[in-house]
């Protein structure tokens, strides 16, 4: 089993470095668009909050996916979501979000052009973000306790977490 | 390498007519590229080929060039754009302004190099550009909102929250001389009247989103490249003095550092040491304010530092000051209390405002009240004491409204300074009438030169070494943060530059490239109207009111000095003695096609 991607969101500076680092090592581009990483901006601040797929245990955007598509598939092996490009719908023309939708945390992105659905796989154990990322935000936890299903959070839960921890209060204006 | 890739790269830029709603790509000539490189350089470029002598920055046919350089979006704090256009503040020098963030790399990966201004809407009007589709739409529902409304708006009536939104606040559109241009709620285009610009186009916004790779020559090459700039940068956040100082505080904490120098603004530049520093500096900041940092585009430093008041009227309210968004509007205007000065600062933000030039104009109007020049009814009863917040923020909304005194101080400090008469002149602190930012002249001659010599008028983004112009003038057109200039070897950007553009280039281009870009903007202000020996001067005040406290007690930044380091800067850029580029000078770096303008200023001279 690989580690998960551990996020200190209160050091993040939204600087997009993870995004670049993941498209130059998974797309051979500098195509921050197309990164299995995304950095959100959200509300005042404005609060930046890099979302990516936490490889949940229960995968519930696998189980999400058409019966008779089955493009995505879980590998108990390593953890990862894996899709078979050939077999997804949105390769087809199709507009299908059923992962998207499924997803606890709203954290899966697609392709800017080849519109598969962009799964982190952490790089085999050496993410390329992890050593991108000056402020440390980004780091490699092996802890097994923290697949934890409960840390898959849409960017708006995590933001409303944020105000409260960095700002001390809930209220800003 | 197939089509494309072949060849060198060139620019394209966007062309944008708001009078009949035109819009074209366009590509520039590549020698222009290869010969001003980007940003700053080219839009000077451009400025001088395609504007028409002596024109109304104002008018419907001038023009604003908002460009990227060839590394933007490409290396780790390369996300800066520069703003070109000729200035509304002083209406006869170029304006630049530059601003930071993630809207240049999104224009970058739009698939646009820059964009080109011109024409004027009849009613207000935001830009759309999402990659290949742009669109005017109409933004009659923004006009009136403040910058950061608008960026939330836009955000919301496009559904897609990855849009970069550059806007004008309303003192942008009631064409405040000295309006900003704001996006991610802090961050601004500030100097010069960029926002001015906009609102007499009746432009409120520019909204981008990019989703494609960057072009690149050599992308492996740029790749390595790019990765060893980013381990650099990476290692100099613990182990480089100024890359820790900018982590650890921001720039903030120089407050502290220039006033133990002695050259701080305070009460309108007639101290440079401001005693309540304690309560004020960068480092109750971090102590009390402190809540997160935020990056421009890839870079690891983090020196923008994000925070809440937490005390005082004006708890609650999210902030983040910079050395120079609060010298002038704290220390300058003697506000004794962090809260207020932060605030005030967030207040020009949000409303799109210059902090710098409203703080020097706020601390101009308050030596004028104190010395009795503006009485209480020419301030409409405003009780403009030194360090008065309540008064500030009353005469500031009248400022962006344009009403009663409001309207005059609107126009710019040497405009207000002419029109309130009775002696205002002596107090008001500018050159070629753009407000002084944080530094007294007295306490800092090299401040002070470059105040005067500076070809948008005073800034210390200018540079007082001819070393340090060279460094900030090639960043502004690469485009990449000026600070990096400490931290980072120029060879590094010339090996960028051969992989990004497929150039052949060598560090000895270095200078010539500078010293070429710096002049050009030199000979447009001789075009427009700057009498160099005139112009590149001082307040009175500079060189006869020595300062009283602080470290550089007693001192002045003596006449006789000044003209004498202006004579050997002039000299040392190939300027003769009245500071216009000498002929054969401007022939050996290229800028042969400025001589006939240049001689006719000159015979313009002798013959009067």
């Amino acid at each position: 089993m690989l580690g998960r991607l551990d996020v200190r969101y209160e050091q993040c500076t939204g600087c997009r470095a993870c995004q670049m680092a993941c498209a130059i090592n998974k797309e051979n581009q500098l195509w921050p668009e197309a990164a299995r990483i995304n950095v959100k901006q959200v509300g005042l601040g404005p609060l930046d909050i890099p979302i990516s797929c936490h490889q949940c245990s229960d995968h519930p955007c696998v189980v999400a996916c058409p019966e008779k598509v089955k493009a995505l598939s879980y590998d108990p092996e390593s953890g990862i979501v894996r899709v078979n490009e050939e077999k997804c719908l949105r390769t087809q023309g199709f507009h299908c979000q059923k992962c998207f939708r499924a997803c606890p945390g709203e954290r899966i992105t697609y392709h800017p052009k080849k519109e598969i659905p962009l799964f982190c796989d952490l790089c085999d154990g050496k993410p390329a973000c992890v050593a991108a990322c000056g402020p440390q935000a980004l780091s490699y936890n092996l802890d097994p306790c923290f697949e934890s299903r409960h840390l898959n959070r849409t960017a708006l839960e995590i933001a409303r977490g944020l105000t409260v921890k960095v700002f001390g209060r809930e209220e800003i204006k | 390498m197939t089509g494309d890739y072949m060849r060198q790269l060139s620019f394209r830029l966007l062309e944008i007519n708001l009078s009949d709603r035109t819009i074209a790509v366009i590509e520039l000539p590549s020698e222009w590229i290869r010969e001003y490189i980007g940003g700053r350089g080219l839009g000077t470029r451009m400025l001088w080929e395609r504007t028409k002598q002596e024109a109304d920055p104002l008018a419907p046919e001038a023009e604003m060039y908002i460009l990227t350089g060839p590394l933007t979006g490409v290396i780790p704090g390369g996300a800066h754009i520069c703003l070109t256009f000729k200035s509304p503040l002083t209406g006869n020098t170029i304006g630049f302004s530059v601003t930071g963030a993630q809207w240049g790399p999104e224009l970058k990966y739009a698939g646009y190099d820059g964009i080109i201004l011109k024409g004027k809407s009849l009613k207000p009007v935001y830009l759309m550009i999402k990659d290949d589709v742009v669109e005017i739409k109409d933004a009659g529902h923004l006009w009136g909102t403040t910058t950061w409304q608008t960026q939330q708006l836009i955000k919301e009536e496009l559904k897609d929250d990855h849009f970069k939104v550059l806007a004008i606040g309303p003192a942008g559109e009631n064409l405040v001389s000295f309006a900003s241009i704001g996006q991610e709620q802090f961050r601004a285009a500030a100097r010069c009247g960029s926002g001015t610009v906009w609102g007499s186009k009746g432009l409120k916004a520019v909204a981008v989103r990019g989703t494609n790779p960057v072009r690149t020559f050599d992308l492996p090459g740029v790749i390595k490249a790019r990765g060893e700039l980013e381990k650099l940068l990476l290692s100099n956040r613990t182990n480089h003095p100024r890359g820790y100082e900018l982590v650890r505080y921001g720039n903030s904490i120089s407050l502290t550092a220039h006033n133990d120098e002695g050259r701080l603004v305070t009460k309108n530049y007639q101290e440079g040491y401001f005693e309540g520093i304690n309560e004020v500096g960068g480092l109750k900041y971090d102590l009390r304010y402190y809540a997160k940092s935020r990056s421009c585009f890839g870079c690891p430093l983090g020196c923008m530092k994000l925070g809440m008041v937490r005390d005082g009227i004006f708890a609650g309210n999210i902030v983040c000051p910079d050395f120079d968004s609060t010298a002038n509007i704290g220390p300058g205007c003697n506000i004794p209390d962090l809260g207020s000065m932060v605030y005030l600062s967030r207040w020009a933000d949000e409303q799109g405002l210059d902090a710098t030039s409203l703080g020097n104009i706020t601390g101009f109007a308050m030596e004028c009240y104190e010395k009795g020049i503006l009485s209480l009814e020419d301030l409409d009863g405003i009780k403009l004491e030194w360090g008065n917040t309540a008064a500030i923020l009353e005469l500031w909304r009248k400022i962006v409204n344009r009403e009663g005194i409001g309207d005059i101080l609107a126009k710019g400090v040497k405009y207000a300074a002419q029109a309130i008469g009775n002696g205002a002149d002596k107090l008001a602190m500018h050159c070629k009438g753009v407000e002084f930012p944080g530094f007294v002249p007295q306490g800092g001659h090299k401040k002070g030169l470059q105040y005067a010599i500076s070809d948008r008028g005073p800034c210390h983004h200018y540079g007082s070494t001819i070393d340090e112009q060279n460094q900030r003038v090639w960043a502004d057109s690469l485009t990449v943060c000026s600070w990096q200039r400490r931290l980072v070897d120029p060879q590094i950007y010339m090996d960028l530059l051969k992989t990004v553009m497929g150039w052949d280039i060598e560090l000895t281009e270095w200078d010539v490239t500078a010293e070429r870009m710096l002049l050009l903007a030199r000979a447009y202000n001789i075009r427009e109207g700057i009498i160099p020996e005139k112009d590149d001067i001082l307040p009175e005040r500079v060189h006869t009111e020595p300062l009283t406290k602080g470290k550089k007690a007693g001192s002045v930044y003596p006449l006789e000095k000044f003209i004498a380091d202006r004579l050997r800067w002039y000299e040392e850029r190939g300027c003769d003695a009245t500071g216009v580029p000498k002929i054969e000078h401007l022939e050996e770096i290229g800028l042969a096609f400025t001589i006939p303008v240049i001689n006719k200023f000159t015979r313009g001279l002798t013959s009067t």
